[in-house]
């Protein structure tokens, strides 16, 4: 049975239908729920997206306010009984600002996504990054079904994305407990300690981090924008772009899964795993 | 160093103060809140003794550019010291309010500033600006006198954890909260 996973259409985001699209490709069954549904409504799930976009229009802070809405309760609680829960860009925002991720204390507010900036560049951007699978695959469900240190080019675009806290050694924690899912970094492998393959002076580089458990991870960049290998540009370096030429006369090739679809293949792989 | 401040508000209405104020009054629950105002605000220091002259500097600023405030948008107050009352365009206190406090948000790392001070520089030729820096001043509006009103402007100021705090997320942001009586009505307290 196809799992059913629940997109949350909070008011504001913009990429929920390309969102819905990617989880069907990954043979999974998405429903876009509006955030003021019943509650129950939501349980009948077997995971969460939370789209990218701008909620609210970004007011207070990028996720702020979705943060404060009901249904993110019920996804926590729902979240704390295994099921995942997966936010791109403003999604990711709204699970940092909703105390979902890192998670390590219960509900605790313990990071920020602060505006770009700290590499010579602030305000929005937009661009391919290589994120790095950092790891172990079948810890999270972004990951599950990837492998060790796999190398993945996926766009992103925002202008806030730079995981950040006050909290000293909290980076130091997450890295000990393999919370820092992706890490961006050059075409190769190697770490992006600068602009622009670090695209938002990150602290350790982190573009996706997870809960404790894994089954929540927040990630800035959008890989329901590379599900196709069409979407895929052939310029790009690296075997994605070379694969992408390769296919460029054939329909069927141009079909099938981009880096992207590798993502939400892992979450399903990761609810049939689990269950 | 002398310093200015420039107040800044929306001549139209505030959706983003009606946002906070449902988030406030509806989710938390905190029924005392009975109005959200939002004021930018921009803090100019310069390398002069003259006040004047630096009053004169950043009229300069506001009638050239719009770096900091647009005439067509908004309402906007240049004002030497807090104890200068804000203009009721800016502030003033409604009827069926007890006491506002202000919860004052600054970015940490903000470029806004910083970008501005350098086109001032740069293009209008302002040598003596020494920095700009921006900040978001949340008014809130409460039935209830002190201390509950001040107690309530606290547990709004920073975000804890879910449902605890919201208008300053303390990794990134920081908060200040001051009487409204004191920072937008000239008082002393």
């Amino acid at each position: 049975m196809r799992p059913r996973i629940c997109v949350v259409q909070f008011p504001g985001v913009n990429c929920e239908y390309e969102t819905a699209r990617a989880l069907e490709k990954a043979d999974m069954d998405a429903a876009i729920m509006r955030w003021n549904e019943p509650l129950e409504a939501y349980e009948k799930f077997d995971g969460f997206v939370l789209p990218g976009g701008f909620s609210y229009q970004d007011r207070v802070r990028a996720g702020a306010m979705a943060a404060t809405d009901e249904v993110m309760e019920v996804i926590a609680g729902q979240a704390a009984g295994g099921k995942p829960v997966l936010g791109i860009c403003n999604g990711a925002q709204v699970l940092v600002e909703a105390g979902l991720v890192p998670g390590l204390e219960r509900g605790k507010v313990e990071m920020a996504l602060a505006p770009n900036s700290g590499m010579g560049r602030g305000g929005y951007y937009c661009n391919w990054v290589y994120l790095k699978v950092s790891c172990a695959p079948a810890k999270t469900a972004a990951t599950y079904g990837l492998e060790p240190g796999e190398i993945l080019p996926v766009p992103i675009a925002h202008g806030e994305g730079r995981f950040t806290s006050c909290l000293e050694e909290l980076f130091d924690s997450l890295e000990a407990g393999e919370q820092i899912v992706f890490k961006y970094c050059h075409e190769a492998g190697a770490p992006a300690e600068s602009f622009p393959e670090n695209p938002n002076g990150s602290e350790r580089m982190a573009a996706a981090i997870s809960n404790p458990a894994g089954n929540v991870v927040a990630m800035m960049p959008h890989p329901e924008r590379c599900v196709y290998m069409r979407q895929v540009p052939g310029e790009l370096p690296g075997r994605w772009g070379e694969r992408r030429i390769a296919a460029r006369y054939s329909a069927g090739a141009m079909e099938e899964d981009g880096p992207g679809a590798r993502i939400f293949r892992s979450m399903r792989k990761y609810i049939e795993g689990k269950s | 160093m002398t310093g200015v401040e420039i107040l800044v508000k929306l001549i139209a209405p505030d959706p983003w103060s009606f946002t906070v104020y449902d988030a406030l009054s509806r989710k938390f629950g905190l029924e005392e809140i009975v109005g959200i105002e939002r004021i930018k605000t921009w803090a100019l220091s310069y390398d002069v003794v003259a006040a004047d002259d630096a009053v004169g500097a950043t009229e300069t600023i506001l009638r050239e550019t719009v770096l900091l405030a647009n005439p067509n948008r908004d309402i906007r107050q240049l004002r030497r010291s807090v104890s200068e009352p804000a203009v009721p365009g800016i502030f003033k206190l409604r009827d069926g309010v007890e006491d506002a406090y202000v919860v004052k948000v600054h970015n940490m790392g903000d470029t806004a500033g910083e970008n501005a001070a350098r086109i001032a520089r740069s293009r209008l030729g302002i040598e003596a600006l020494r920095s700009i820096s921006s900040a978001t001043a949340w008014v809130i509006e409460m039935s209830k006198g002190e201390p509950e009103s001040r107690r309530i402007a606290e547990s709004v100021a920073v975000l804890e954890a879910r449902g605890r705090g919201l208008l300053a997320n303390p990794h990134c942001q920081e908060a200040e909260v001051v009487s409204a009586g004191k920072y937008l009505l000239g008082g002393s307290s």
